[in-house]
């Protein structure tokens, strides 16, 4: 009787001390600062980001800086991260991530931001874009998450919903994404059995890729008849991914979307992505382990969210009259 | 019982008792074991078919539901893509569907059904139906009631297998301890666990020990024996007087057990494991990486086979089985843990050489200890039914643990297995090495006779056509295809490797009823043509059905071929030495003999990794019954020619 009385009264001594540890240790700690640094206004991986704070009850205080689609604005930013120095910064998309935190051979200290752990998301080819030297060994104090679902994968996908031969690719010769992944492309032809037909967007005066020919480029490929259009993970194609997907629409070619906001906000037909949202919540937890486990972003390796989203676009299905498969409606994500 | 000599031999009592103990106990146990589960099956049947009609039910509203959503997505129902694929899905995921329609009035039909059942066939189908509404087609499903009966079949048979392999292998435990502790003076026993911890067996006492259950047995056998004779009752019994501490050759059986039960343990899963393996780190050809451990193995214990027996002569009974158990035993673990074909290769031939120099070991030491001929015919039939029993009790079991445990924990078993034999091999006591044992320099070399015997046109004859095929058959369609095929029929491991005693039974049970009836030469040599032919018959039925009802037949077929072969090829190969080259020593016609299986071996594996890659499993097995069938032919001149001789002779 006496031992269960000492059992008792020692573990109701432990409880009390443990919440009022915990109550003073809240009440004490600081949040901690982190600068995210997007693109075009805090969509769903900066929302899946910023939502993994609350579930996990971590005092945070997130300053969002929004370039705009303006990547003039970067430089003020740099300037203005270097001078608050928040505990991390979070950089959104390939242009951002580049512009703030410069590439592995190229960094400056005094153009880029050198001195402030760093985290990136919605970076296509990471190492091909020469953010990090590597997935498992980032090379310096910057690491980040993969959001693009390998292209063996994208392509095997893309047979359940339809047999192909031929496929479409617009090459963005500006950018590393879009010679990164046509390699892959280029790669994969024999395996999986395909001709891929490329063409190049031409560049204007000022050197930058044309939109005004992007739906030339599309009926190009229409007219070579190939079974759909590859949308590659390329920001000058993204900023564009309306004219291309109606273009193609128009002309009866479906659209494979490698992001998710060519299939729920353009009229790709289906996408094989991972949700942004999921990408914000793994680079959280990856800022987590930043912050509060102190390990620093060398030592984190660059993942990408296990498995993937198949995202079919009913309404440009219909349109098409390309309807999903059986087997494939069991396991897409439908969007009217 | 008949030896080699045409001279009967008298069993002795202890056998006689032994071997009906044996039988009485294996028919009773598995007898009354098949009845139970008979009976269970039985009420299962009453239990499960509403539970079957009641989950059609539940798919085919599935299947509704399903078109349903896609309907109000937006799909038109005739414009729905796939279903063919989703409804073979459906039939693929539930083997009790025989067919699945899917209609709409005014609309398309889907439907889909097994290639052996349809609605024009519709005895022993229930149909069920679900309803068309506003939204959703109207769904038939047709069950096979068969099903369950089916299932239950399989059940049932799976019970057998299990019963048999259960008991063989605990009937060959009990005799071990009953050789030793029953029928032998407790004081043996307690020597020879002295043994395994001084060295010092029973043989090496200066005085043998004698406890009060040998001088019980003793006694009895003396009073039954004064009985006997004061009746005057007139009997072939062998009055049995025994010195307890000689070594008899059912010592060894317990070890030879183990050892080749070690063996026989990766024969349902092995292939499947090179398989994975080299689907992962080569890029070798599948088909031909699987054969070359195999071909590799069967070509070094071919040569282990021919100079093993130099090797126990040098090293000594104790230490060949040793280095054997020591070779295997790291070859298990070298498979347990290997990376690449080439470790495969290297860990097999290890674990060939090591099988052939023990099993050479345990023949030499029953010929060591018999006493007479007909005591050293007793001692092989002892080694033979050891092998079989490995055999038949390896496959499944092995199948069953590689299942549950993973096959490399499967051959990490099965080294623990081998290591055992070694523990019981120490043990027993070893025979003295006897006047009639030659070694091979002694009898001229171990390649002595075999120009004489390859120049025999008849000889060859018997090796190409009689003796090789079988084996070729062995390792091409059983030890190669078989797993790999019954994989692709989606069977489970423990089914796998029931099929293996399909085989094994067949020729333990055709071997022991043909070895007991004197048949002429010529009878023997007819008996040889009927064995070829049924070898290779069997496996032609996969031309026309591709299940695995249609391996199992192959299987049946071909042990049911090698069962009537292989002892009267035997016969025949003896016959033909001894009418056409007396000169030669008949035990190098044995020598060659085996040396053919091996090369029957290495072919077989080779042929099946080859027309595999080519055509696929199953055409491979009928290729490989038909080749059988055209060499099985060969031994048909024998019947002319070298009978006429070997009768006269």
């Amino acid at each position: 009787m006496k031992q269960h009385f000492i059992k008792f009264f020692s573990s109701v001594l432990i409880a009390l001390a443990s919440f009022f540890y915990s109550a003073a240790y809240a009440a004490d700690v600081k949040p901690f600062r982190i600068t995210m640094v997007v693109f075009r206004g805090c969509e769903e991986a900066c929302k899946g980001f910023t939502d993994y704070w609350k579930d996990r009850k971590i005092p945070v205080e997130i300053e969002l800086l929004d370039v705009q689609t303006d990547v003039k604005k970067i430089p003020g930013f740099i300037a203005q991260v270097k001078k608050n120095k928040p505990d991390l910064l979070v950089t959104w998309g390939t242009t951002v991530s580049l512009q703030m935190l410069g590439t592995m051979d190229n960094v400056d200290p005094a153009k880029h931001v050198t001195d402030v752990p760093a985290l990136f998301m919605i970076a296509s080819t990471p190492v091909g874009s020469g953010l990090v030297r590597s997935l498992n060994a980032p090379g310096r104090n910057v690491s980040g998450t993969l959001y693009i679902v390998p292209v063996e994968t994208q392509l095997n996908v893309a047979r359940l919903y339809m047999p192909y031969k031929k496929i479409g690719f617009l090459l963005n010769s500006t950018e590393d994404n879009s010679k990164v992944v046509i390699a892959d492309l280029e790669a994969s032809q024999k395996k999986f059995n395909f001709e891929l037909v490329s063409r190049t967007v031409p560049l204007n005066q000022a050197g930058k890729p044309d939109p005004a020919s992007l739906t030339k480029l599309v009926n190009e490929l229409a007219d070579q008849k190939v079974d759909f259009l590859y949308f590659a993970p390329d920001t000058f194609l993204l900023l564009n991914r309306d004219a291309i997907t109606k273009a193609a629409v128009a002309r009866n070619l479906p659209v494979l979307a490698t992001s998710e906001s060519v299939v729920l906000e353009s009229e790709a037909l289906f996408g094989v992505v991972n949700r942004y949202y999921t990408v914000g919540q793994l680079t959280a937890s990856k800022a987590e382990q930043v912050l509060v486990n102190k390990v620093a972003p060398r030592d984190i390796p660059v993942v990408a969210p296990p498995g993937f989203s198949l995202i079919v676009n009913m309404r440009v299905a219909k349109e098409l009259e390309r309807y999903p498969p059986i087997r494939v409606l069991k396991i897409a994500e439908i969007v009217q | 019982m008949q030896t080699a000599m045409g001279k009967s031999i008298k069993p002795s009592i202890e056998r006689l008792l032994a071997r009906k103990s044996y039988l009485t106990l294996l028919l009773f146990s598995l007898c009354s074991a098949l009845i139970l589960t008979w009976l269970t099956l039985g009420n299962f049947e009453k239990i499960l078919l509403p539970q079957v009609l009641a989950k059609s039910n539940v798919i085919g509203s599935s299947v509704r539901t399903t078109v349903e959503d896609a309907i109000k997505l937006g799909i038109p129902y005739d414009s729905l893509v796939g279903m063919n694929d989703f409804l073979a899905d459906t039939l693929n995921e539930n083997p009790e569907i025989a067919y699945i329609k899917v209609q709409r009035d005014g609309g398309k039909e889907y439907a889909q059904s097994r290639a052996d059942a349809s609605d024009n066939a519709p005895q022993g189908i229930v149909v069920d139906q679900i309803e068309a509404s506003d939204t959703a087609p109207r769904v038939i499903v047709g069950v096979r009631a068969s099903y369950i009966q089916e299932k239950l079949h399989i059940m049932f048979g799976d019970a057998a297998v299990v019963s048999l392999v259960a008991l063989i292998a605990g009937l060959e435990i009990a005799l071990f301890f009953s050789a030793r502790w029953v029928l032998r003076p407790i004081d043996t026993w307690r020597a020879m666990i002295q043994g395994l911890q001084t060295g010092q067996t029973q043989r090496d006492l200066k005085k043998p020990e004698y406890g009060p259950f040998a001088d019980l047995v003793r006694i009895s056998n003396e009073k039954i024996a004064s009985f006997r004779s004061q009746m005057g009752i007139q009997h072939h019994l062998d009055v049995i007087v025994h010195e307890w501490y000689e070594p008899k050759a059912r010592d060894v059986r317990i070890a030879l057990f183990l050892f080749v039960f070690s063996e026989e343990l990766l024969r349902s899963f092995f292939p499947l494991y090179i398989k994975s393996m080299v689907d992962a780190t080569s890029q070798l050809s599948a088909q031909l990486a699987i054969s070359a451990p195999m071909m590799a193995y069967m070509l070094v214990a071919g040569v282990g086979t021919l100079f093993g027996s130099g090797l126990v002569e040098k090293l000594g009974l104790r230490r060949a089985f040793g280095l054997s158990v020591i070779l295997s035993s790291i070859s298990l673990i070298g498979l347990a843990f290997a990376h690449s074909l080439i470790e495969i290769i290297v860990w097999r031939s290890a674990a060939a050489m090591g099988y052939a120099v023990a099993t050479i070991a345990c023949q030499v030491y029953i010929a060591r200890t018999a006493s007479s001929g007909a005591a050293n015919v007793r001692g092989l039939s002892t080694f033979v039914a050891a092998v079989t029993a490995a055999c038949i009790c390896g496959a499944p079991i092995g199948a069953v643990i590689a299942e549950i445990l993973g096959q490399s924990s499967a051959l990490l078993f099965a080294c623990a297995v081998c290591m055992l034999s070694w523990m019981f091999f120490k043990g027993v006591s070893l025979p003295a090495r006897s006047q009639n044992d030659m070694s091979d320099d002694e009898t001229g070399g171990v390649t002595a006779g075999f120009g004489a015997l390859l120049k025999n046109k008849n000889m060859q004859l018997a090796m190409w056509c009689g003796v090789m095929p079988g084996k070729l058959m062995m390792a091409g369609m059983l030890f190669y295809i078989t797993p790999l095929l019954l994989q692709q029929y989606q069977l489970s491991q423990a089914s796998i490797g029931q099929f293996f005693i399909l085989y094994y039974v067949l020729l333990s049970a055709g071997n022991a009823i043909i070895s007991r009836v004197d048949l002429g030469i010529y009878t023997k040599i007819r008996l040889v043509v009927i064995g070829g032919f049924f070898s290779g018959a069997g496996a032609l039925t996969m031309y026309w059905f591709n299940t695995p009802l249609a391996l199992a037949f192959a299987i049946i077929s071909f042990g049911l071929g090698q069962s009537m072969l292989l002892t009267p090829i035997t016969a025949v190969v003896l016959s033909i030495v001894k009418a056409e080259m007396p000169a030669v020593e008949p035990s190098r016609a044995l020598a060659l003999s085996r040396s053919f299986e091996r090369v029957g071996g290495i072919i077989g594996a080779g042929l099946a990794a080859v027309f595999s890659a080519y055509m696929g499993y199953r055409e491979a097995t009928v290729i490989l019954g038909g080749l059988v069938i055209v060499l099985g032919l060969g031994t048909v001149p024998l019947l002319w020619s070298a009978t006429k001789k070997v009768v006269k002779a």
